[in-house]
């Protein structure tokens, strides 16, 4: 079993109600994509939101894709697309 | 001192300072080109009250120095700057500041004009619209800066 930080920003904050949990990772899941099959059961608001194609996520502050590797203490972020400037 | 300076912050910035500084840590440069954003007081639909930004502190730094990495990888660039502010911010305030200096001029516009375009893309930043009374809405990604950055 892995335990990593699972991070929420802006608008996808705001649809899952929640900034910051952590969340075990079962083992023999390895990948961004396998927690976010396991995030999508937490409730409807997760699953709309890990269903949204526009969502964006980023493993460790880097940008990561469904393959992505997570290991023990990562950080998973998950995002809208970005508005500064 | 490092010739690239990246700051995020909730105080407002001076452009003449950040200039001064700028031309300091560029040694033999013939150009510096500034660009700022500033918050405007409409959008699609009709007027707003100021914004809020928000972050990810944890990673906004580090997009931003890959996306100056980025910059100097194709342009002979001498020395950068980034201020993005973050927080509540009033219709005209500043909101970012990009500049590069180099030997010549076409390369300090392009670079500063893709360090934006890269920016607006790419670094972790969400503006919130505050709208009449206590409305807010977050703003939406446009195709039209997705486009901006896709040319290079």
């Amino acid at each position: 079993m892995k335990l990593i930080k699972v991070l929420f920003f802006a608008r996808v904050r705001d649809q899952v109600g929640t900034s910051e949990m952590d969340f075990e990772l079962p083992s023999g899941y390895q990948n961004v994509g396998a927690v976010i099959d396991l995030l999508k059961r937490k409730g409807e608001s997760f699953e709309a939101v890990l269903s949204d194609p526009s969502v964006l996520v980023a493993l460790n502050q880097e940008m990561a894709n469904a393959e992505t590797t997570v290991e023990e203490g990562d950080e998973l972020a998950f995002f809208p697309p970005v508005t500064g400037g | 001192m490092s010739a690239d300076q990246i700051c995020v912050q909730e105080a407002d910035f001076d452009v003449a300072d950040a200039y001064n500084k700028i031309r300091e840590r560029s040694h033999n440069s013939g150009a510096i080109v500034l660009f700022t954003g500033l918050v405007r007081d409409f959008n699609e639909d009709g007027g707003i009250e100021g914004l809020i930004l928000e972050h990810y502190p944890a990673m906004t730094e580090k997009s931003l120095k890959g996306i100056v990495e980025k910059a100097r990888q194709r342009w002979p660039i001498l020395a950068t700057t980034i201020i993005h502010r973050v927080g509540k911010l009033h219709n005209s305030d500043q909101i970012v500041m990009v500049a590069v200096s180099s030997q010549h001029r076409a390369a300090a516009f392009e670079a500063a004009q893709f360090i934006m375009d890269y920016l607006k893309t790419e670094a972790p930043f969400w503006k919130k619209e505050c709208l009449n009374g206590s409305d807010e809405k977050w703003v939406e990604a446009k195709d039209t800066d997705q486009r901006a950055r896709d040319r290079w």
